[in-house]
């Protein structure tokens, strides 16, 4: 396998029982991502792209097949390794920005490095703040999530997901739940981290979206096209 | 940690009114053991201050050890005319008898400073404002009696030979005074003509050398003039400290094993069964009041992490791994409790305030069953015992909850509604 994968799905499927039936949400999907790659998700509701944004964000487990994530294979990995991953590799952004409401913009982008033990309280402010600039909200980073627009909060969102320097960064629906100015401020912000070389899976119908992803998967019925 | 505190702060101070009443309910279940507690030690000091006057003192009672434990111990005593040997005699059991020369060797143990005796009760036939009456009469021993005993003189002075001490009984029968005589008559039909020299004064009812309850008391030398058989109810050994009066006792009772020899530290030991009874008793309704509060605390962190299921999918999707979110409900609960124990100190004592109003107001103390007035006392330890028992309920009843939210699927949390 290349270095440069940084994700890589072998036969992969995911199976939930519901009742007395199987439902096989995913089924046997193969997959590399490259690094620096960004592709584009699309695919009817109920087609299995949560599914599969679960597992490569290890949050979730395949009843079959393989994840390897830079390499290693997360199946066999146990639930504080998981986390562990979830911290140091993959960045989440959600449609619904799924910010931490007691924590002000600041803190809620320091969150992964606390959970990851990373840098000193000191040196993880620094760069939280950093990470708030440079999505143009630094001014806003004392804030509580309820005093945010839509838009600034999925920016803290990002700033959250990168902060760590994530393997990959998975964005389910990024703009699902915003207007469409705010939601092409936040496409700039993605647009920009892909041209820094920034790994990206976008689960999306937007086709600004498609347009500016170096590869477009879609997915039906648990299956990749 | 701290941020796992920063946020535990933030919720609990987040929802006022269920932390209010959560805190609350901690705060008056750890109050009301308190305030129990303060009442239980409350007895406990002004049982060792009435005891403390004897702490160097050992008491040699005319009965085997083995009677004294299985009769009603720790009452009695050598006051109230014998009141431990009367209530023996009515239940038929058998006693020894000390005689002079028994009261002798023992009051010469090396380490006894001073000493006191009493004779067991004698009845008499008296005559006294002409009429024939039979009563009991103690003999007592002055010298000792001004040291070690209780009586305390209304009027008059100690009895001499030929003289008797009137107690208040005598008084309540009749008017007496001071130089009155009283005649008593012995088996033999001998007349012996007493004049009152004293007046037993009103005293405090207190364990040890407490007044007689007989309407005279009169020396040994007097007593020998009417009757042969003067044995003694018990004796007072005092020595000069607690370790000496030990010794003592230790080697009166291996001489004499048919005789019971007691201590301070038997006596306590007997109060503090009874006390410990007592307290386990009024504790064991705190208990009831911390279950329900411990309840309430489960009830809040159950409530609070349903709450924030979606929270916890957001952490775990984040990196949080499954011991910083069970760290943080733990430390949530562990709030509750100490702002709880906190305010429950201080609900404890304003309740142990009332207590004392109650007690020393309305004179309830002797309803429960103390020896004379005694005020709530709260020792100084109970203060962080009852904030580290208060965080350690809400540790516990809030460990299932934490627990719980600690092991949600992140999948499944992230979706909750």
């Amino acid at each position: 396998m290349s270095n440069d994968v940084v994700v890589s799905l072998v036969g992969v499927s995911k199976i939930y029982k519901i009742g007395d039936q199987l439902l096989r949400a995913l089924d046997r999907v193969d997959l590399q991502i490259q690094r620096g790659e960004t592709l584009a998700l699309m695919g009817p509701s109920g087609s299995g792209k949560s599914t599969l944004l679960n597992l490569i964000g290890c949050m979730d487990k395949p009843s079959e097949g393989k994840v390897l994530i830079e390499g290693k294979d997360i199946t066999s990995l146990t639930h504080d390794e998981l986390a562990e991953t979830r911290a140091l590799r993959i960045g989440m952004v959600f449609q619904f920005f799924n910010l931490i409401s007691v924590l002000t913009a600041v803190e809620n982008v320091e969150m992964p490095m606390v959970y990851a033990g990373i840098g000193t309280r000191k040196t993880r402010r620094e760069k939280a703040t950093e990470a708030l600039d440079a999505l143009g909200i630094a001014d806003k980073a004392n804030r509580l999530p309820s005093q945010l627009s839509g838009g600034e909060r999925q920016r803290v969102a990002i700033a959250r997901a990168i902060i760590n320097k994530p393997a990959i960064l998975l964005a389910d629906e990024p703009t699902g739940n915003l207007d469409s100015q705010t939601g092409e401020m936040v496409l700039e912000a993605l647009r920009r981290l892909s041209a820094q070389g920034q790994t990206t899976l976008i689960a999306t119908h937007d086709p600004d979206v498609m347009a500016y992803a170096q590869r477009t998967l879609n997915i039906k019925d648990g299956r990749l096209a | 940690m701290r941020e796992i505190a920063t946020m535990a702060w933030r919720h609990t101070s987040r929802r006022q009114g269920r932390t209010t009443l959560t805190v609350l309910g901690i705060a008056i279940g750890f109050g009301a053991i308190i305030a129990i507690l303060s009442l239980s030690f409350g007895v406990r000091r002004s049982v060792e201050a009435t005891l403390s006057p004897i702490a160097s003192d050992a008491i040699v009672l005319p009965v085997p050890r083995e009677v004294y434990d299985s009769s009603s111990a720790g009452q009695g005593g050598i006051g109230q005319g014998g009141g431990l040997l009367n209530r023996l005699r009515a239940s038929r059991i058998e006693t020894v008898g000390i005689d002079q020369e028994i009261f002798n060797e023992i009051i010469s143990t090396p380490g006894v400073v001073s000493h006191m005796g009493r004779s067991t009760p004698i009845p008499v036939r008296a005559i006294w404002r002409d009429r024939e009456i039979r009563m009991t009469v103690t003999a007592i021993d002055p010298e000792g009696e001004k040291t070690l005993g209780q009586i305390v003189l209304d009027s008059g002075s100690w009895p001499g030979y030929m003289e008797g001490l009137a107690s208040q009984i005598l008084l309540r029968l009749r008017r007496v005074s001071v130089g009155d005589g009283i005649t008593l008559v012995s088996d033999e039909g001998e007349r012996y003509n007493l004049t009152i020299s004293g007046i037993v004064g009103q005293s405090r009812e207190a364990r040890f050398g407490a007044p007689p309850n007989v309407p005279l008391l009169i020396t040994f030398q007097t007593a020998a003039l009417f009757t042969n058989d003067t044995s003694f109810s018990g004796i007072v050994l005092s020595t000069n400290g607690m370790a000496e009066a030990r010794e003592v006792a230790d080697a009166v009772q291996s001489g004499y094993p048919n005789l019971t020899v007691l201590t301070f530290e038997d006596f306590t030991e007997t109060i503090e069964r009874t006390l410990n009874q007592y307290s386990l008793f009024l504790l064991s309704i705190g208990v009831l009041a911390v279950a329900v509060a411990a309840l309430g605390s489960a009830n809040t962190m159950v409530v609070s992490t349903m709450e924030r299921t979606r929270e916890i999918g957001i952490m775990k999707a984040t990196g949080a791994k499954n011991g910083f979110v069970l760290k943080g409900f733990l430390l949530e609960s562990a709030l509750l409790g100490l702002v709880g124990g906190v305010v429950g100190v201080i609900f404890g004592y304003v309740g142990s305030r009332i207590l004392e109003y109650l007690v020393v107001r309305l004179n309830i103390g002797r309803l429960a069953g103390a020896a004379a007035g005694f005020s709530p006392y709260i020792p100084l330890w109970l203060i962080p015992f009852s904030i580290i028992l208060a965080v350690t309920v809400t540790l516990i009843s809030g460990s299932y909850p934490a627990w719980r939210a600690s092991r949600l699927d992140p999948v499944e949390a992230i979706r909750y509604e």
